[in-house]
């Protein structure tokens, strides 16, 4: 059976992001951030109170969402400036395939070997440590679903930074300022100061929904249920104060559209590309 | 088979390659000679439909603008720059490009790898392979699915000359199974191979033709290097005697060799010629001229690097 050059691709970018030395350094961090030491010992010593899961999962995200991006960002920034710089990518393109299939392939593969860091972080964690029961799946899967929409999002945003850069070098140093930049953005005590500045609730939604750290993070504490007024953080509730019952929603469609707009440029550039 | 039609390529106000025109059929090697610099792997990008250009390429009639995918089918490519996925192993990384051809055939990979001696290092990793054994795999990937026309970019540039003697041997196989070939050159070496010529300085073409043609042009000749015996009382009179020839046009003396040009065909009449003199060769040895080895005659001076 003829296996199509996208599959092949996906395929093959999977395992090699996989095998990818600072993916599997992530993995065992982000599996200890999950697995948290306080929250064993109250296991061990049954102490666990009855939110516990809630609890555990709104710090677990306030602790790994900034993180998240550390993982997918370096890993798509280089990915295709690499192959550019050694000359692979015109050895690749050079085959009857189409560029389409190519980037498709990469984006695709990359988002299955990332995702597949991301679930081991949080449903093994959250099954091993925590015996979680079936009927409670419910609550981890919003925040999984954030995650790896915040993954999708900053792995578009790599895959862009590595068509667009020349060399890799270049490439991974945007890349980390790019994190940089949306984790001090969506610091909490900073956006209070804007807050604090009067007539500054539109920026305040605006700086959340173009920030996909802070947005994923609301977006998954929207979707737990019993989550405190506490939770949801100074921006959480001017965003809930502004936009009502349908926060959540914004959210959701900002990062949609983040995220449909960052494809369609790496789809766009990487085709009418010159590759030389 | 393939065929540019007044390919211009140019970056910004730069002008890469300016109007080159060329065709190639099948069963030729066109041999794309210039310095460092001159356009040769721009013009080989554009063929492949990697960089956007003025004017048309077409394989077996496809047009490499319009139907890139389909025309890249019917060629292969082996570029300067021997890039792989260094840490695959070399069948994984048959098996990917294979499976982006369209290869279903296992056993197609098994002989490519048979024939190339990769077979007993199947598992190693890509990057493990010297560059002589990349290039021979890179060669061996580009042939996976039959290409009609083969690109090779400066070949002879990465490998010592056992494999630079393999490299040429291959050309002259895939040349007899009637496929098209554009190699490009900066060095001495494929001269022998090519059966055309398109010497390129600075993106524009200097000369174009079957190697014949542009060696006429080049007044490239062959020599003959003789020891005689200079003392002899009959040197000078032989030495007048071939001067006359019109076969012969030049006759120099560099310290006990003398030194005659002529047309490549007529080295054993020269050599008849001077012992009908009553003279005694002591010695000979004559100079091979390819193509290769003079093409920069016919580039401006301040082009070539």
């Amino acid at each position: 059976m003829k296996v199509p050059p996208v599959l092949v691709f996906v395929i093959h970018n999977f395992f090699e992001g996989i095998r990818t030395r600072w993916v599997l350094i992530y993995t065992a961090v982000f599996f200890m951030l999950s697995v948290n030491i306080p929250m064993l010992v109250l296991i061990s010593a049954r102490y666990l109170p009855p939110d516990y899961l809630e609890a555990y999962l709104t710090a677990l995200m306030a602790l790994s969402f900034p993180f998240l991006p550390l993982l997918s960002l370096p890993l798509s920034s280089t990915s295709i400036v690499d192959e550019k710089e050694s000359g692979l990518l015109e050895f690749i393109l050079s085959n009857p395939i189409p560029r389409l299939s190519y980037i498709a392939g990469k984006l695709l593969g990359h988002f299955f070997s990332t995702s597949l860091v991301i679930l081991a972080g949080f449903l093994i964690a959250a099954l091993l440590a925590y015996n979680i029961r079936l009927e409670q799946a419910t609550t981890v899967l919003p925040v999984v679903g954030a995650a790896l929409l915040l993954n999708a999002i900053m792995l578009s945003l790599g895959t862009l930074i590595s068509i667009l850069s020349k060399r890799k070098v270049t490439a991974l140093m945007i890349a980390i300022f790019t994190w940089f930049l949306m984790t001090v953005l969506s610091d909490i005590g900073s956006l209070s100061i804007l807050v604090s500045v009067a007539g500054s609730a539109p920026f305040v939604l605006f700086f959340v929904a173009v920030n996909p750290i802070e947005a994923c993070r609301l977006l998954g504490i929207y979707g737990i249920k019993n989550v405190g007024l506490t939770e949801l953080g100074s921006v959480g509730l001017i965003l809930r104060h502004l936009v009502g019952g349908g926060a959540w929603i914004f959210l959701l469609s900002v990062q949609v559209i983040w995220l449909a707009v960052l494809i369609s440029l790496c789809l766009l550039i990487f085709i009418r590309a010159e590759i030389s | 088979m393939l065929r540019a039609v007044h390919v211009t390529k140019r970056y910004g106000r730069i002008v890469a390659i300016n109007d080159v025109s060329f065709e190639v059929g099948r069963g030729e090697v066109l041999g794309i000679l210039g310095p460092n610099g001159a356009g040769k792997t721009t013009l080989i990008k554009c063929i492949l439909g990697l960089l956007n250009f003025e004017g048309d390429i077409t394989i077996d009639g496809i047009d490499v603008k319009k139907f890139s995918a389909e025309a890249r089918k019917k060629m292969g490519y082996v570029p300067q720059r021997l890039s792989l996925h260094d840490k695959l192993s070399i069948l994984d990384e048959v098996r990917l490009f294979a499976r982006l051809k369209g290869v279903q055939d296992d056993q197609r990979v098994r002989e490519l790898l048979q024939s190339t001696g990769l077979w007993v290092r199947r598992k190693d990793p890509v990057g493990s392979l010297s560059q002589g054994m990349k290039q021979r795999l890179i060669l061996a990937l580009t042939l996976l699915a039959d290409p009609e026309v083969l690109l090779l970019d400066e070949p002879l540039s990465n490998v010592d000359v056992e494999g630079q003697m393999e490299i040429l041997t291959q050309l002259e196989e895939r040349k007899r199974e009637g496929r098209a070939v554009v190699i490009t050159s900066h060095i001495v070496g494929i001269g022998k191979v090519i059966d055309k010529a398109l010497v390129i300085s600075s993106g524009r073409v200097v000369a174009y033709g079957a190697i014949e043609e542009v060696m006429t042009l080049l007044k490239l000749r062959s020599k003959i290097y003789l020891k005689l015996n200079q003392q002899h009382e009959s040197f000078k009179n032989v030495l007048n005697e071939l001067r006359t020839l019109n076969y012969v046009y030049n006759i120099s003396v560099s310290g006990e060799w003398t030194i005659v040009e002529c047309d490549a065909d007529q080295k054993p009449y020269i050599i008849s010629q001077v012992l009908r003199g009553g003279l005694q060769v002591e010695d000979v040895m004559t100079e091979e001229v390819t193509i290769d080895k003079y093409y920069f005659k016919l580039i401006p001076s301040g082009d070539s690097s």
